[in-house]
């Protein structure tokens, strides 16, 4: 699933079965190359459900057993937010130190949340993982 | 599949962390006369401010030299500046190749350098000066204003005079396609003649 | 001269030199290739 696909999807309470939230953005682990959490908007709670509280990310929804696992963003997930800690726009350079293009969207596994590849602005996609996420660039290694 | 790089297209390229960080830009390639390899990267800062800075990239520490940027591990491996090794960048043009004259061993001028070609293995372990691109003077048997000229695997350098062997005008190329087997065909007559 | 006539003055030394820095700075960014020092000429440096 990409990114663009996931913004906006409903997050659904499986205890009440009412919406809690809605999917606005992504926070990327770069040391992983795994989504740490899903930013939450429309959420009564906070902005921040991290990947280990979500139920099951599904195609149309998101689920938690919980309206409270969403919560205000611990330390470690403000670290990685943040303007300069963003994936998308951004310049990705590859590990080889070639620069692949700009990002504009993100593949991910929706079992895992892995990074599995990054959409650049000429709609090429590079598989790999994320080795980095700077001021500069986004670390790109790919397969 | 080595390649073949002009050093003006390696210097001011930023030097970026894995993590992601530019954290400075080439500004000299420092390499030791005997064997012609580059050893390491006096740096600058980046940004319309930015001087020298008082670290160098030892070629070891570089992770991957590529088109766009030079990459390494994080910040840690830039290590203090040696000493004398910023000698030369500030005294002026002493120490500096580019700008020095080229004359071969039997006496002939064949320019001033104008820029220098390097030789970089496929994994990016080692990366040697193979050849000098020269602005000619008309000793060289061309009307061409820049001519590349391959380098013998030990070379005699002073910053003031480059000396090379009277047979390199016979391996003289003017683009670096084709370069590569100059160089090859030029240290192998060398290795004929001992 | 009346007052904003200094200020103009003022702004432009002000722009002068910082265009002058940056010059001054690109200038002393801009590399070249050098010849290790710590190896100057020795008997496997001359042929």
């Amino acid at each position: 699933m990409r990114f663009s696909q996931a913004r906006g999807q409903k997050i659904v309470s499986t205890s009440t079965a009412g919406t809690v939230g809605r999917v606005s953005g992504f926070v990327v682990d770069p040391s992983t190359s795994r989504i740490a959490a899903v930013r939450v908007k429309k959420a009564a709670s906070g902005d921040t459900l991290p990947w280990t509280d979500i139920t099951s990310f599904g195609v149309d929804a998101v689920t938690v057993d919980d309206a409270a696992r969403i919560t205000e963003a611990s330390e470690k997930i403000a670290s990685l937010s943040g303007r300069k800690r963003k994936v998308i726009g951004r310049r990705v350079l590859s590990t080889a130190g070639n620069e692949l293009g700009r990002s504009s969207d993100v593949e991910f596994d929706q079992e895992s949340g892995a990074v599995t590849a990054i959409v650049l602005n000429d709609e090429k996609t590079a598989t790999g993982k994320v080795v980095g996420i700077g001021s500069y660039a986004v670390v790109w290694q790919e397969d | 599949m080595t390649r073949l790089l002009r050093t003006s297209e390696i210097t001011g390229r930023p030097v970026v962390t894995l993590a992601g960080e530019d954290v400075a830009q080439i500004k000299d390639v420092v390499y030791a006369p005997g064997r012609g390899r580059v050893g390491a990267f006096t740096l600058a800062g980046r940004g319309l401010f930015a001087g020298p800075l008082p670290v160098a990239l030892a070629w070891s520490s570089v992770v991957a030299l590529g088109n766009d940027a030079v990459m390494i591990a994080d910040e840690e491996v830039l290590a203090p500046l040696e000493q004398g090794v910023d000698q030369p960048a500030t005294s002026g043009r002493q120490g500096n190749v580019l700008g020095a004259r080229v004359l071969t061993d039997t006496g002939t001028d064949l320019g001033l350098v104008a820029d220098v070609i390097v030789q970089v293995s496929e994994d990016d372990s080692a990366c040697e000066v193979v050849g000098y691109e020269i602005e000619s003077s008309d000793a060289a048997g061309s009307q061409a204003d820049t001519l590349l000229i391959p380098l013998p695997e030990t070379l005699s350098a002073s910053g003031e005079h480059l000396i090379v062997p009277g047979s390199v005008t016979k391996f003289v190329r003017h683009d670096l396609a084709g370069f590569g087997a100059a160089i090859e065909g030029f240290r192998s007559h060398l290795g004929g003649e001992d | 001269m009346p007052w904003w006539g200094w200020l103009i003055v003022a702004v432009v030394v002000i722009v002068l030199i910082v265009v002058g820095i940056m010059a001054i700075q690109a200038r002393r960014r801009r590399g070249g290739v050098l010849i290790d020092p710590k190896r100057p000429k020795g008997p496997e440096n001359t042929p």
